[in-house]
């Protein structure tokens, strides 16, 4: 199968601190890919390299065939690479359907349906549409984040730690939203601590920890795998 | 009474210049990060452009003011491109001392340009007196209230409703997540300084006639700028109109009733009465940092 994103020997830095060690990872079309690690491990920066937020030091990224590596964020996003980032990020002062606005900032078409389709999925976003984003609550937030994400019509979603700081009600809510996303065709990558829940969705894993892939393989296996579950399971 | 309400006017009227050029500076600090300490010079660059154009070359004054600010909107991009873009990666205090530097080379350049004198400009909205009543209005005050309102409601207008604008809020909100959604940071960054310069031009062709055109005349003048940004609370448009508004009247009215010896310390005495009250600004909002 033809990979819609490959990793290859990435290394990043912030000043002097190595970040990310010659990472490889890739993701097939289609497929949903987790990458799990504790705090620390450089699961963000990855997500921050591959959207052009932060310069890898060495290595080459490929989106569809095409060296992405040195591309500005807006080309990126432009070519169908869109990040809800780490802590949701919405613009606070700006209205719910203004974030959503700024999520097609790239398009020249019609956005009414994905304006709707965003509705229809979070039927509370409707309700709170003049609204300052600021305004809503976390899960709120997190649910903008990944409409305003989708508005750009990508071909590949990264979520970065799309559970954290929800309640684990709203933790289901957002993972049986990036099932039915997975379902729907689109590749997704997860970065997640909450190992259990990515797994539950993922069809490979890859294990970061101190900058470094540990080990990578299928969902299932390495459910059964002793040190993953000691460790990032706690089985 | 009667006089009282003509200061007022006076003191509104170059306040809404002030407030234009402070919503200039505003709009770079937000959507930048940087206090853009040149700013009273780059109004002084537009207008002399505007002297070349008006009163030298004697083109109708509907010509002069669309060909300075485009001059000026240039120069501004040249400085942006050479002098600030190489510095957005670095400290932001270098940054600062960059827009100092800039503020330096302007002032003599234009002193090389043309000269160290100070040249008259003719006034753009010529008139009679006005009488209502006991009060006299000058139609220049009256014209230049006018452009300064009509230039507020047009910036309120872009920054809600285009998508441009909205997009230029992201920015300033957040940075990184802008840039997620698309948005070119470089075209950003130069329609904000392209912006800014263009309405500094606007504000120091209306002020040409009543203060004189001159090379240093972007210092005073930027230091209100600075004062009214505080005093409305750094980066809030709001904020910017009001501190503008407020700076003339005290200035207008310190003048009359106190002493004009003083005229360019009653902003400094507002800015340390502001800054005593509510160190955020009157409309600023205290930072909170989420851990």
């Amino acid at each position: 199968m033809e990979h819609v994103l490959s990793v290859e020997q990435v290394s990043a830095a912030y000043g002097s601190i190595r970040a990310l060690k010659e990472v490889s990872l890739h993701v097939d079309r289609g497929e949903c890919v987790a990458i799990i690690g504790a705090n620390g491990a450089g699961k963000s920066t990855l997500m921050k390299v591959i959207s052009g937020l932060l310069p890898a030091s060495s290595g080459t990224i490929r989106y569809e065939g095409s060296d992405i590596t040195k591309w500005p964020t807006h080309k990126i996003v432009a070519a169908g690479i869109a990040q809800v980032p780490e802590g949701r990020q919405v613009f606070s002062e700006l209205s719910v359907l203004d974030n959503l606005k700024m999520g097609a900032y790239q398009r020249k078409d019609d956005i009414q349906p994905e304006i709707d389709t965003a509705f229809q999925t979070f039927p509370i976003l409707e309700k709170r549409m003049h609204q300052m984003a600021g305004s809503l609550s976390g899960g709120e937030q997190q649910m903008l984040a990944m409409s305003r994400a989708l508005m750009s019509k990508p071909k590949l979603l990264l979520l970065d730690e799309p559970s954290m700081g929800l309640s684990p009600l709203l933790v289901k809510t957002v993972f049986d939203t990036v099932r039915r996303l997975h379902e729907s065709g689109l590749s997704i990558v997860l970065v997640e601590q909450n190992a259990r829940m990515a797994l539950s969705v993922a069809d490979r894993l890859y294990v970061l920890a101190t900058g470094q892939i540990e080990l990578e393989g299928n969902a299932e296996e390495l459910q059964q795998d002793p040190r993953v579950r000691d460790i990032y399971l706690g089985i | 009474m009667n006089l009282f309400l003509q200061i007022c006017i006076q003191g509104l009227m170059l306040g809404s210049m002030y407030a234009i050029l402070t919503l200039g500076y505003n709009i770079i600090y937000s959507t930048m990060g940087m206090a853009h300490y040149a700013q009273g010079d780059i109004m002084m660059v537009g207008a002399f452009f505007a002297l070349d154009f008006f009163v030298t070359m004697d083109l109708p004054i509907y010509v002069a003011i669309p060909l300075s600010v485009i001059c000026n909107v240039l120069v501004m991009l040249v400085i942006e491109r050479l002098a600030y873009r190489p510095l957005y990666s670095r400290s932001r205090t270098l940054l600062l001392l960059c827009t100092i530097g800039v503020s330096t080379v302007l002032r003599n350049a234009a002193q090389l340009i043309w000269g160290t004198q100070s040249f008259n400009f003719p006034t753009i909205f010529p008139g009679d007196i006005i009488h209502i009543g006991e009060v006299y209005l000058v139609p220049q005050n009256l014209w230049i209230l006018g452009v300064g309102v009509v230039m507020m409601l047009l910036l309120n207008l872009f920054m809600k409703k285009t998508k441009v604008g909205r997009a230029m809020q992201a920015v300033s909100m957040n940075r990184s997540a802008a840039a997620l959604m698309g948005v070119n940071m470089q075209t950003i960054t130069m329609i904000t300084y392209g912006m800014s310069a263009g309405m500094a031009t606007l504000a120091g062709v209306m002020l040409a006639p009543i203060v004189k055109v001159y090379s240093t005349m972007g210092v005073s003048i930027g230091a209100k700028v600075m004062i009214s940004a505080v005093v409305g609370g750094m980066g809030s448009m709001p904020g910017a109109i009001l501190g503008g508004l407020l700076v003339g009247l005290v200035e207008a009215l310190g003048g009359m009733y106190i002493s004009t010896t003083f005229k360019e310390a009653y902003p400094v005495v507002l800015l340390l009465v502001v800054l005593l009250n509510r160190p955020q600004g009157i409309l600023g909002r205290k930072k909170v940092v989420k851990v």
